[in-house]
This record gives structure tokens, sequence and C-alpha cells, in this order.
């Protein structure tokens, strides 16, 4: 019936070439939010802040402190828009009034930081990078940020 | 109308329909866009923290007690009250990070001690924070708190307000 003199349109054609356009955009657009939501620098950012803040909070204690803190970022999965946040582990630093972080972005050519008061009355050695579970302490007029090794995953 | 120029009438029919065909996907996919979240705005959580850090900390304003080994939140002592002491309590290693000023007030609100935490940031941070209607990264957010508060006066506890004034880049 399409083939025939009669019958012959050339509607859908266009029909057709609508759909398939609007869902090329579609697609390209809709990578775009994947990327901007699957992007890490937003939880490095968090975690700067968050540690930072913490650190001020130890300094700010009354008296003697110990405090756990946990660098990993748990998967995130979302079913809706198929995407997922893998295991995030980055590396955190602490010196020079800043906390560091690292990942293994190879987008990014400096680190993300966020600033922290020290203490100058309070002695506090700066670290190297750190990753996993972190002890922030003070005690005897020192505040200690050290890694705590995991016995068990 | 005949059939050549029916076929050129479709074709220009479908080009502002494509236009608003790409318009609403726009639209559409920007408004997704617009809640995933970027902007991290701590600006509260640490002006708390700066008045805490004043306030609790062993080598802050409170009075320390050597034999406990612990600051006494509640007890202030007004000699603490000075701009090298908070100077020397926090280093941010940036003078356009935060700024602040603490008064200690008695009862009849005659002001006992007072110090600026950075205080030439603070001088041109003040009128900026004043002014209604700024906003964006040049202006400057205040936040104030009350404390009441007893202090040392010639070997006396004496009943008082301590007031903090926070000073943060950006609104």
């Amino acid at each position: 019936m399409i083939k025939g003199k009669r019958g012959m349109s050339s509607q859908q054609y266009f029909y057709v070439a609508e759909a398939v356009f609007a869902l090329f955009v579609f697609i390209i657009l809709l990578g775009y939010i994947q990327n901007a939501a699957s992007n890490s620098l937003f939880e490095q950012n968090f975690m700067a802040r968050d540690a930072a803040m913490l650190t001020d909070a130890v300094y700010s204690a009354p008296g003697e402190i110990s405090l756990d803190y946990d660098t990993a970022i748990k998967e995130n999965t979302n079913f809706l828009l198929k995407y997922s946040l893998p295991k995030l582990n980055f590396g955190i630093s602490f010196g020079n009034s800043k906390v560091e972080i690292s990942s293994d972005d190879t987008f990014r050519t400096s680190p993300v930081y966020y600033l922290f008061g020290e203490d100058s009355r309070t002695n506090f050695e700066p670290t190297g990078q750190l990753k996993g579970n972190i002890t922030i302490a003070k005690a005897n007029n020192e505040l200690k940020i050290t890694e705590v090794t995991k016995k068990n995953e | 109308m005949n059939k050549k120029a029916q076929e050129s009438f479709t074709i220009v029919q479908y080009i502002p329909r494509m236009i608003f065909l790409i318009i609403v996907l726009f639209s559409v996919v920007f408004l997704v866009r617009s809640y995933i979240l970027e902007n991290l705005d701590v600006k509260n959580t640490q002006a708390e923290l700066f008045i805490n850090r004043i306030y609790y900390s062993p080598n802050g304003i409170s009075y320390y007690d050597t034999e406990l080994k612990r600051a006494i939140p509640g007890i202030v002592d007004p000699k603490l009250i000075t701009n090298e002491n908070l100077d020397a309590l926090m280093n941010f290693n940036d003078a356009n990070f935060i700024a602040g000023k603490i008064t200690l007030f008695d009862v009849q609100s005659k002001a006992i001690a007072s110090a600026v935490y950075n205080s030439q940031t603070y001088d041109r941070w003040k009128p900026i924070s004043q002014q209604q209607g700024f906003t964006g990264a040049g202006a400057v957010t205040r936040f104030n708190r009350t404390i009441v508060v007893n202090f040392i006066d010639e070997g006396k506890e004496k009943e008082g307000m301590l007031k903090f004034e926070v000073l943060l880049p950006g609104k």
C-alpha cells in the first residue's frame, strides 16, 4: 500500500527522521548529565571540607580527644539513572594549614584542598598521604593524625 | 496546492517543529542538571567552629585548669582576650579566609575586654558586611552569637556576656 502510487507519501520519512534526530540529541545530552553526576570532584570537595572542619573541632576540644575518620566512600548505585559511583579511596594529607585530597583522576593537575587553623601552641607534624581509616588525636599539647591499618577488609 | 507545493510546505513546516523539539529537549536536560548539587556552602559551620575554637579550646579564652589539664568553658579569663592570643590560636595561612571580633561585657553592658582576629581583614570587611543587598564573591556574611559566661575579675567570678562577631567572604 505504501509502495503504490496512490499510497505513496513521504510523510512517514519525516516522522522517522524526527524521531531519530530527537533520540540522537537526547542520548548526547543524557551522556553529559551522566558525566557530570559520576564525576568525583564533588566527593573530593566534600571530604576536604569535612576533614578540615573535623580537625578544627578536635583543636577546639577542652581536653584530650581521639577521633576515627573513615576516608573511603562506599559504592553508590542509582538504578533509575543506571550509573554507579565505584568505591572511592582518596589520599588525604594534612599540613601547612591545608587538607589536600588526591585521587587517581588523571584529568586533575592539582589536588582539591580546604583550610584548617593550626594552633601555634600545639605541636603538629605534617602528614604524608594517608588512606583508609585515620585517627585524629589531641593529647599532651600535641595533635597527631595517623593512618589506622585495618586487620580485616 | 499541487503536489510539489505540498511537499515543500511540509518541509518548511518541519523546520520550526525541529527547533521547538530541540528547545524542549534542552529544557528537560537542564532541569535535571539543575538538581545535581555542586556547591558546598559551609559558612554556617565554619563560623560555629571559629566561635567554638575560641571559647572551648585549652589555648583559647576559657579558664584552664592545670590540675585537670582541661579548659573550663563558662569561665572566661579577660587577660586572654587579646589580638595576639587569637592570632596564635588559629593560623589559616590565608588572610581572606575568616575574621572575627569578640567582646566581653559585664551585666551593666560595659565592655570589659575586646579582641579582633585577623584585624586588617576585619577592618576591611566590616563596612561591607553592614551593607544590605550585596551578593556574590565580593560580599561578606556576618554571624553573631552571644553567650552568657562568668569571668574572673580580681580573683572573683562575675557574670557577663561574650559577644562573637564572625565575618566570612561570599554570600
